[in-house]
């Protein structure tokens, strides 16, 4: 019998530990309209990494828009002035999903009003079919072929991949590819990843060491809390290396690890841009989260090309612009395929 | 399937305990166990949300001991994994829309629920430190790595703790065949890996991993990390040869750096020791 008293004392004892740590997880916020705003107002204060490149006063943006919200603010209302704000910042960047109010769409500066990206200038499958002799996939992340006897076709999807993934798949496309003339690099549909990906994907088309960006990244809540510069060089790497002349194709849809990419070709002498001007959305941007269950990306770096320009929000304009029409690509046509081809002849 | 194992064990237990007799447990053994727990967690990691996240991880566990006069040493493994989703909205979905040059839209809704991974490593040593009657303590150390990965669209939690501990050791005889064991580990020694402040893992060259590691790593003393784990556990000795035993571990852990991490984790299980 004091065996068992002794066992479920002790179990008593313990068990209440648990129950005291509620306590422990008190949030400061406030779950009202006017909490939430300002929580999400506040990780953008002590978050975001662009308000001097921006010339954005952001306390200025709260007062503005705080006293349009009280006690009675629907969500429908809440969402609407946190849109509003984000808004300012003209950030590609930044995605605000409303993940627990289902009926609310995903907003975004290039998403249309249902949270619907469009995507207008490229389609893989117009590509696959009425250009390429051959397509293959050298890895998931890796498309390559062949435009004619001469000139080839790499294809890029994204920089998320795992580093063996570019490694293999780069390895493979450019063993296929060494005896051609030329290659036109196809980044169009590419909405960028993880930047030290990109950077290695560089470098198996890098003829030369190049300085191609710097990056400074919050450390804290201060607007100029931030920690040390980091260089990003791009140096030719892997196995072989392509140094013939390149074409790279961009639109508005080729953005961050993307971006950064390109920044580390435009250094390279064999390298020539085309298209339409890039998404200008190059920072690293984590997620956060409200105490409503909403989540939202921040920019939370300041990166700039070699010579200190930032193209944050404005992103980067080819050498040779050349955008796409819609009807053309639904008629099985890229025009813009075609005249980066011309361009090798 | 967890249902099934816990019955067999149970089932082996009340089997072996009818050909069980009655002498102490030696003062020289070795010890090899199993366990099989349930780990509920929470956590709330201002570094990157202001939800309190909840984790349920079935866990399995490899546990070595070796007894002799002077103290016993420990080795233990553990790993678990299972959901992990914020408490207050556990059926979150993030949508995403894309229309193509046919004016065809695709929509994907992903639910926010992730995993969280569990894996740790301790060796340690507890000496014999006083005896009275039925109460056996002990005292030592044990070196200890835990690492949290969660795996979703945010990581709250994210975390790699090297610890060096203190440990009181108590165990007490009820009768010949049951005994109590209550153990509190404080780490005072520890080399902590969190995101950094700003959630970013990305450095010239290296992978994520490294990134990690490299960026977010420091030695944190006890005003930015505090923990404490109370572990208890009875058991009841089968035969000369194998014990089983119930264990409820308990533990809260405080780090300050970036931004303040609350985790608290219970967990129950079933033990099953081979003794040789």
């Amino acid at each position: 019998m004091k065996t068992i008293q002794s066992i479920i004392l002790g179990a008593i004892l313990l068990l209440s530990l648990t129950s005291c740590t509620k306590e422990l997880f008190r949030i400061e916020s406030e779950n009202t309209p006017a909490g939430i705003f300002r929580h999400i107002w506040n990780d953008y204060k002590i978050n975001y990494g662009l308000f001097s490149v921006k010339k954005l006063d952001w306390d200025s943006v709260y007062q503005a828009h705080r006293v349009q919200i009280h006690e009675n603010t629907t969500t429908a209302q809440l969402y609407a002035q946190v849109v509003s704000i984000l808004s300012l910042l003209n950030d590609r960047h930044i995605t605000l999903y409303p993940a627990s109010n289902p009926e609310l769409p995903t907003w975004s500066v290039d998403l249309d009003s249902a949270g619907t990206y469009v995507l207008e200038d490229f389609n893989g499958e117009v590509i696959k079919n009425n250009y390429l002799t051959e397509l293959k996939e050298s890895s998931p992340v890796i498309q390559y072929g062949k435009l004619n006897d001469q000139i080839g076709y790499l294809h890029i999807l994204h920089f998320n991949g795992s580093r063996k993934e570019y490694e293999n798949g780069m390895d493979a496309a450019l063993q296929d590819l060494a005896s051609l003339q030329g290659m036109i690099l196809d980044i169009r549909d590419n909405s960028g990843g993880f930047d030290p990906n990109a950077q290695y994907v560089a470098g198996r088309l890098a003829a030369k060491e190049m300085l191609y960006m710097t990056t400074r990244k919050k450390n804290g809540p201060g607007p100029n809390d931030f920690a040390e510069t980091r260089e990003w060089y791009v140096r030719p790497t892997g196995r072989q290396q392509f140094t013939k002349p390149i074409i790279v194709l961009t639109t508005a849809t080729t953005a961050s690890a993307a971006e950064t990419f390109l920044l580390a070709l435009r250094t390279q002498d064999h390298i020539r841009h085309m298209g339409t001007p890039t998404a200008g959305s190059f920072s690293d941007n984590p997620s956060w989260e409200a105490p409503n269950g909403w989540m939202y990306t921040i920019s939370v770096g300041d990166f700039r090309a070699a010579d200190g320009s930032s193209y944050e929000g404005i992103g980067i304009s080819p050498e040779i612009l050349f955008p796409s029409q819609r009807e053309d690509w639904v008629a099985g046509k890229d025009r813009v395929l075609e005249k980066a081809l011309d361009l090798f002849f | 399937m967890k249902t099934y194992l816990l019955t067999a064990l149970l089932f082996v237990g009340q089997f072996l305990a009818a050909q069980t007799s009655e002498n102490q447990m030696p003062s020289f053994f070795h010890a090899f166990g199993l366990q099989l727990g349930f780990n509920r967690m929470h956590t709330l990691d201002r570094n990157s949300s202001a939800l309190v996240y909840q984790g349920n991880l079935p866990t399995l566990g490899l546990h070595y001991e070796a007894s002799g006069k002077s103290g016993r040493f420990l080795a233990d493994l553990k790993i678990g994994r299972g959901s992990y989703f914020s408490e207050q909205y556990p059926q979150r979905r993030v949508r995403f829309q894309q229309e193509d040059i046919y004016g065809k839209i695709d929509s994907v809704s992903v639910p926010m629920r992730a995993n969280n991974t569990l894996a740790r490593i301790s060796l340690g040593y507890l000496g014999h430190l006083h005896q009275t009657g039925s109460m056996n303590y002990q005292i030592g150390g044990i070196l200890s790595n835990t690492l949290y990965y969660p795996q979703g669209f945010l990581q709250p939690g994210l975390m790699n703790v090297a610890s060096l501990s203190p440990a009181l050791n108590m165990d007490y005889h009820l009768e010949k065949r049951h005994f109590l064991s209550l153990r509190l580990v404080v780490p005072i020694l520890n080399l902590v890996s969190r995101s950094t402040y700003n959630n970013s893992v990305s450095q010239p060259v290296d992978n994520k991993l490294v990134g990690f590691f490299d960026q977010g790593t420091r030695w944190s003393s006890l005003d930015k990390h505090r923990e404490i784990q109370i572990e208890a556990s009875y058991h009841f000795r089968l035969t000369d040869h194998w014990r089983s035993g119930l264990f409820y571990n308990f533990s809260i852990l405080r780090n300050t750096t970036p931004r303040t991490l609350t985790m608290t984790q219970s967990e129950l299980g079933l033990s099953l020791q081979i003794i040789q």
